[in-house]
């Protein structure tokens, strides 16, 4: 008896839909992995300071997405089923003891997702620790124990969550409902509704991005992304219902789309939530590469980023290298625009509670005078924070406390480490102005008394300068740089440096694809596995059309319209908001950000239609044959 | 010019060689013009195949098949999609509505094929609405319909665009007995107002009564052939006797 109640409660097996999680699995251990490795995070760090950050808000956004994923993934599964459990339960069978063994079903293809997951993704992991121990030169080889834990303890979560509602679903069901499941009717109560909010949430979104004033600062970049996104969602749910009165606005088009019309009326309410999902991936995923990718393309322009052409790096300066200086100048004169000698040292402050990790510089106010001709007029304990981003460019939000204006770091006691050994000093104020190179946009530069620091030199043992140039054509680059050898091999060149900096933002680039990828692969096939399960339904429909006298062309063209609505709608209404997310929310958009933008969502775009390419030949041999 | 459909030796298989199944075998008929034609047989027999071929939704796998001295072995595939476009209509046993559409969209939606401008398919329908009247729910779907309504409104679509021929794969088989009466006293009208052969499958003995002929297949083979000569209740009576000596039951 038990035998045959599990061959009728047995499942389809889905196999496709569970190699996604199974992918999903060792996607999300392998950012979990490298996250809570510390000795990563710091290479993280140096590489990219956003990076630690980006990833883990992807690992964040795998959670949340797991869940829903494994979520239609059971609902899908049990509406194939459901007709077979009410037939089961009409026959004397004990409905709770069917709930759960399907609920057993579901948890054991879960463990095997989660076991063959955690394996690649171990497999993963440790070719990548490989790859960089020989890339970087480096001995990264810690067991990422935290990230079983955590994939295990999340993927628990989403399975017991899912089984508890489903669990109840099932239970609470009549017989009669179970037996007629597939046909209740799955769509939204007031679609002209969700069309009118939907508009407006758009209009308002645009407009609070239009007019969003002089501060640009958390408030006013959420906000508008929430009114969008909600609007995004709305109009997605109700999408049959007004793109439809597109159609019957002219009557020989109403005429012409009548199946598609009608396919509008009735299928689409099946895969309404999938597309939502899918608009808001695209909004969210375009807009993060779209952002990262402008981050990562070097427009050439460097001149207020890094007013230098070349950083050369000494600790202090003896008599021979000063006359290895004056020798260069005097010689090289013509060559050089402007010249700057520095002290800097090197730093570290706490950031949110960890360690000293955060970099920083430490320069006395004299090196501050010889960079700007600015007198700060410093006392001992004082520390003036240098913030070097132009504020022209970039719109920084800044608060008011105790009559200080800050943006990074609020007035008041702070600590920071040079060379093992902990100072604390008092900030006083914050500027921002571009006044040398500097490597990392996060990094600040603390300004202190002279002889403040010359206390902290003599407590270190050494001291440190920094030699500026600044050529007067970029013809002289070669010759400058060959000369700059001969003081000093530590040199750093302005161009080099910023196309390094681009390109390990194409490597935080490359990471939001592929977990945006995963996530429209695994929405997508989703929306397959739906289709698929009313394969037979859809063959009569498309018969029945063949029989009053549709051609062959004419039929694949009524399949082409309705997989190009489920591709493109997503698309189109995901990547208008991003576009214009993108456009409005900067305060100066140069044609460079443009073609950024424009290439990304080709990029989506060429993805969506290799899907819809695929789903249109593969329904149409399956529908038509 | 009188409507007339030959069949000559028609046979039809499927599958490939080792496993064909044969679903009509040398059949042989003479359709006359405007008459109710009835092809009787168990499941399986290769009535519905046989209609499907007649429609141009299937091509036979030897045999000829002439309508209106046309021969539909020379149809290429454009004259196959204007054989099922212009000269035929179909009926289904499950309706077979579009369930997103009204009942008046399904009906007007051959037309939408044909190019006609919006007066002209308003004309039509009024037209098909005078032999079969479903105005006053058209605008209601299928769900919202009862089994005759959908139904009469699957005629009308097959009947809209003044097709010569009209095919019924067990029309009356998901109504009741007073639902099903009504249908083939449409289809009687049909046939006296628009001269329309209608060829009409089904297994139900009191349904073939009501046609001017009445084909036996089984086993995909015309066994018997009769002619109504007389009112409906002897002829039912000779139907069953037929069907049931064809089916071994006497």
């Amino acid at each position: 008896m038990k035998k045959i109640l599990q061959r009728a409660v047995r499942t389809k097996a889905h196999s496709s839909m569970y190699i996604m999680l199974t992918i999903g699995v060792a996607m999300f251990f392998v950012y979990t992995g490298l996250v809570s490795n510390s000795q990563m995070v710091s290479v993280m760090d140096s590489i990219e300071y956003t990076l630690p950050v980006w990833m883990t808000a992807l690992i964040c956004i795998l959670a949340v997405f797991s869940f829903v994923y494994y979520r239609y993934l059971c609902i899908y599964t049990l509406d194939e089923k459901m007709k077979d459990y009410g037939i089961l339960v009409s026959m004397g069978y004990n409905q709770k003891r069917i709930s759960e063994a399907f609920l057993w079903i579901m948890a054991k293809s879960m463990l095997q997702a989660l076991l063959w997951g955690l394996l690649a993704g171990t497999l993963i992991y440790f070719i990548i620790l490989n790859i960089l121990n020989y890339v970087l030169d480096m001995d990264f080889h810690a067991v990422p124990l935290q990230g079983y834990i955590l994939v295990g303890a999340v993927y628990a979560a989403v399975y017991l969550i899912n089984a508890v509602s489903l669990g109840n679903r099932m239970n609470g069901l009549e017989i009669s409902d179970m037996l007629n499941y597939k046909k209740l009717d799955k769509s939204i109560d007031y679609p002209n509704l969700y069309q009118n909010i939907g508009f407006a949430l758009l209009a308002f979104g645009l407009l609070l991005l239009t007019f969003k004033g002089e501060s640009y600062n958390f408030a006013s970049a959420l906000f508008p992304m929430l009114s969008l996104t909600a609007g995004a969602y709305c109009l997605t749910m109700s999408f049959s219902h007004w793109f439809t009165k597109i159609f019957i606005r002219s009557t020989p088009k109403y005429h012409r789309n009548l199946f598609y019309i009608s396919q509008l009326r009735t299928n689409y309410k099946k895969y309404a939530k999938l597309l939502t999902g899918c608009t808001i991936i695209v909004i969210f995923g375009l807009f993060m590469m779209i952002i990262d990718v402008s981050l990562a393309t070097d427009d050439g322009d460097h001149s207020f980023e890094m007013p230098y052409d070349f950083t050369v790096y000494m600790d202090a300066v003896d008599g021979d290298d000063l006359k290895g200086i004056e020798e260069f100048e005097s010689q090289e004169g013509a060559l050089l625009k402007d010249t700057c000698l520095v002290r800097i040292l090197d730093g570290a402050i706490q950031w949110e509670g960890q360690e000293f990790s955060r970099l920083v510089h430490v320069m006395p106010e004299s090196s501050y005078f010889d960079l700007t001709r600015k007198h700060l007029g410093l006392q001992n304990g004082e520390i003036v924070v240098l913030s070097q981003i132009d504020r022209n460019y970039y719109d920084i939000g800044t608060q008011e406390e105790n009559g200080m204006e800050w943006g990074f770091q609020p007035p008041g006691p702070v600590s920071f480490l040079v060379d093992g050994k902990v100072y604390t000093r008092t900030i006083v104020k914050e500027i921002w102005e571009i006044v040398y190179n500097i490597e990392d946009q996060a990094q600040r530069t603390y300004i202190i008394a002279d002889e403040d620091y010359e206390g902290i030199v003599r407590e270190a043992g050494y001291d440190q300068m920094k030699y500026f140039i600044a050529v007067s054509s970029p013809d002289s680059l070669p010759t400058v740089y060959e000369r700059l050898r001969e003081i000093s091999p530590i040199i750093t060149a302005k161009a080099a440096n910023l196309e390094t900096q681009a390109q390990n933002k194409l490597v935080v680039s490359v990471l939001i694809l592929l977990a945006v990828m995963l996530l429209l692969f695994s929405l997508v096939s989703l929306i397959l596995l739906r289709i698929n399960q009313d394969i037979s339904e859809e063959k009569r429909k498309y018969s029945n059309l063949f029989s009053i006298g549709y051609t062959y062309a004419q039929l694949q063209g009524e399949i082409r319209k309705e997989m190009a609505t489920l591709f493109f709608i997503p698309l189109v209404l995901g990547s208008f908001i991003s576009i214009m997310y993108a456009l409005l929310a900067s305060s100066r958009t140069s044609l460079r950000q443009v073609i950024v933008i424009f290439g990304v969502t080709l990029l989506f775009a060429a993805v969506q239609y290799g899907f819809y390419r695929v789903a249109t030949r593969t329904l149409g041999r399956q529908y038509l044959n | 010019m009188q409507y007339h459909i030959m069949i000559k030796n028609l046979s039809k298989s499927y599958g490939s060689k080792g496993t064909a199944k044969t679903a009509l075998s040398d059949v042989t008929l003479n359709i006359p013009q405007g008459e109710i034609f009835c092809i009787m047989g168990s499941s399986g027999s290769g009535k519905s195949t046989l209609l499907k071929i007649l429609g141009g939704m299937e091509k036979p796998t030897s045999g000829t098949v002439y309508i209106n001295g046309a021969n539909m072995a020379d149809y290429g595939q454009q004259d196959y999609d204007r054989h099922r476009q212009m000269t035929v209509g179909y009926v289904f046993q499950d309706f077979n509505l579009l369930e997103g559409l009204t009942l008046k969209e399904n009906i007007i939606l051959p037309l939408t094929l044909q190019k006609l401008s919006e007066t002209e398919i308003q004309q039509k329908y009024a037209d098909t609405l005078r032999c079969v009247d479903v105005g006053y729910c058209e605008n209601n779907y299928p769900e919202q319909s009862s089994g005759g309504e959908q139904q009469r409104a699957a005629i009308c679509r097959a009947i809209i665009k003044s097709p010569k021929l009209i095919l019924a794969d067990e029309p009356t088989g998901s109504l009741d007995h007073v639902n099903a009466k009504a249908i083939l006293s449409t289809f009687m009208d049909i046939k006296e107002r628009m001269q329309t052969t209608i060829v009409l499958v089904t297994h139900d003995a009191a349904v073939a009564s009501y046609c001017d002929t009445v084909v036996f297949i089984e086993n995909g083979r015309v066994c018997d052939i009769l002619r109504k000569e007389e009112t409906a209740q002897p002829f039912y009576e000779r139907i069953v006797t037929v069907s049931s000596k064809v089916r071994g039951v006497i």
